[in-house]
This record gives structure tokens, C-alpha cells and sequence, in this order.
């Protein structure tokens, strides 16, 4: 990937971080069937805001397995679909390919995350459009709802993030 | 959006020349103790001013606040600013869509004009302890 980037400056801005956090709630259980009850796709009370990110280290691992970090993109709406991106780095992993599987959600009125679509790819680390996995499904409608993605990594130890969640004018339900 | 930083009104129609574009990354610890990231893309123009064109993107990220290299972190921002279709169309940027929200703005440019122009990335650490850092 060529960049023009003649450089990279970093600064520091104090913010109110931590009373962000403090708002933030739990998130909901996901429901595994999508076609149960009249429940509808909605908004969620908690979006931008409420990014969680689990590890999922196997009690039993050694401690010789390595430990990738997780990477995905904000979900977004693109030419009438949702869609979010997975990938990874290498942290305490070798330079090789593993495979990133991406789970969108939607979140639905009766408080659960609903399964929409998975996309999966095998990459090397370090993102960029080659190294990227990729998942996304239309858009029925635009009355906002709330939209996350779960990635998961398969490498060493293996670890997921769930990405973080947003209320965009896009549902699928 | 699209955003103009000061409060003087954009001539429309004016010819603007983007002199840069200008990525934005906020980074503070996510609830989960990873990181999360917002990115704001700015086209810088010749008089000065500021013209933000995306701030829809961002990323999430296991790694800490602590241990997030700068390396990752702008990787992280250059991979959440691609196109859908960049893997075949090999676009960096959605440079169409911010053509058409700097025309919206009164800045007349295309794409072809935003291709040429330098790129760089900008990151804000946000600390929740009011402490300022240096690096990452």
C-alpha cells in the first residue's frame, strides 16, 4: 500500500473519557434465531459509546501461544448495505496468514443483537485492502437501528472484539 | 457535513484548491480496555481553511492504549478510510464522495485534483486522567 503521508504528528487531548464509560451499559445477549417474535430492529440506547472488546484466551492455553490483536472498522452504510471489516496484528504472532471471520449484528426491539451475515478471509496481518475481511448485507429500509460486528481471530490463542456499536439509518429486519 | 471550521461563509462557485487532506484519528481506551479510534477527514484548503468531508469512520482494537503502536494506530486509520471496493478498485479513498461534499461546500475540486494532494494522519490520544502524553 503506497501512502503520501509526509507525516505523522501526535498529540494529546485530555478529555471526559472516563465519564463516557461510566454511562456506558452492558451490552444486551445476542438471540441466535432472527425470525422469532414481532420484534423489530431499533435504535440502541447506549450507541457510540458502547464498544466491547473481549479476549477469548482458552483457560488451558500456554503461555507459548501467541495472542493477536483484533482490528474492525466502525460499521458504516455503503451503496444502500451495512458493512464492517475485521482484521488483525500480530502482537506476539508470526508474520503468516490466519483466517478473520466477521458477524454483523442488528439489534432489535426486544433487546436482543440478531446474527445477519458473516464474512471470512484468510490474511496476512496488518489490514489494508488485501488483508481485510469483509461482511455487509442490504438495507430494507432507513429508520435507524443499531448495528455492531464480532471479529474473531483464529491464530494461536486466538482472540475476538466486538466492534463498536452505532445507530445508522439502515435495518434489515 | 460537510463542516467548514471557521465561521466565514464559503463563496460558492469559488474556485478552492485542497492543498491536503488531512485525517484526524481520537484515540481513547474503549470500555473493554482495548482502543477505540474516530477518525474525521479534513481537506485543508489554500486560504486556510478546513473543510471536514468524512467523520463517519472509525475502528475498535484489542490492543491497550498503552500498547498500540503508532504504526498500528495510523495502519488501523488508512484501512477504516478504504473504499468498500478497494480490493478491486484499488482506490485508497473514497475520493467521489468527498469531491461531492466539497462541492456542497462551495470548494470546487474533483477527483482526479484530491488523488494528487498530500495525505497525512493526525492523532489526538484522549486520556481520561486529563494527563497529556507524548507518544503511544
Amino acid at each position: 500500500m503506497a501512502y503520501r503521508r509526509s507525516r505523522v504528528l501526535l498529540a494529546a487531548v485530555a478529555t471526559m473519557a472516563a465519564v463516557i464509560a461510566s454511562l456506558v451499559g452492558g451490552p444486551p445477549a445476542a438471540a441466535d434465531d432472527a425470525t422469532a417474535s414481532a420484534a423489530h430492529p431499533a435504535p440502541y440506547p447506549y450507541a457510540d459509546t458502547a464498544a466491547t472488546v473481549s479476549r477469548t484466551l482458552a483457560p488451558d492455553a500456554a503461555a507459548a501461544a501467541c495472542v493477536p490483536y483484533v482490528d474492525g472498522d466502525n460499521v458504516h452504510v455503503s451503496s444502500g448495505d451495512v458493512s464492517g471489516h475485521g482484521w488483525w496484528y500480530r502482537n506476539t504472532c508470526p508474520n503468516t496468514k490466519t483466517t478473520v471471520t466477521i458477524y454483523l449484528y442488528e439489534y432489535y426491539s426486544d433487546n436482543t443483537w440478531r446474527w445477519k451475515n458473516t464474512g471470512s478471509k484468510y490474511v496476512y496481518p496488518g489490514g489494508g485492502s488485501a488483508n481485510r475481511a469483509a461482511v455487509r448485507i442490504n438495507c430494507t429500509g432507513v429508520v435507524p437501528a443499531a448495528w455492531r460486528t464480532l471479529v474473531v481471530v483464529k491464530i494461536g490463542a486466538g482472540a475476538s472484539a466486538y466492534t463498536k456499536t452505532l445507530n445508522l439509518p439502515c435495518r434489515n429486519g | 457535513m460537510p463542516n467548514v471550521s471557521d465561521s466565514s461563509p464559503v463563496d460558492r462557485g469559488r474556485s478552492t484548491p485542497v492543498v491536503r487532506l488531512r485525517a484526524w484519528g481520537y484515540l481513547r481506551t474503549s470500555p473493554g480496555n482495548g482502543t477505540e479510534c474516530s477518525i474525521r477527514l479534513s481537506a485543508m484548503l489554500n486560504d486556510g481553511r478546513e473543510v471536514t468531508v468524512s467523520d463517519e469512520r472509525g475502528w475498535t482494537s484489542t490492543a491497550t492504549l498503552e500498547t498500540l503502536s503508532v504504526v498500528h494506530a495510523v495502519g488501523n486509520i488508512d484501512t477504516a478510510l478504504l473504499p468498500d471496493d478497494a480490493e478491486t478498485t484499488a482506490e485508497t479513498h473514497e475520493y467521489a464522495l468527498f469531491a461531492e461534499r466539497l462541492r456542497e461546500a462551495g470548494v470546487i475540486t474533483d477527483v482526479q485534483a484530491l488523488r494528487s494532494v498530500p495525505y497525512d494522519v493526525v492523532l489526538v490520544v484522549r486520556r481520561s486522567d486529563h494527563h497529556d502524553r507524548d507518544g503511544i
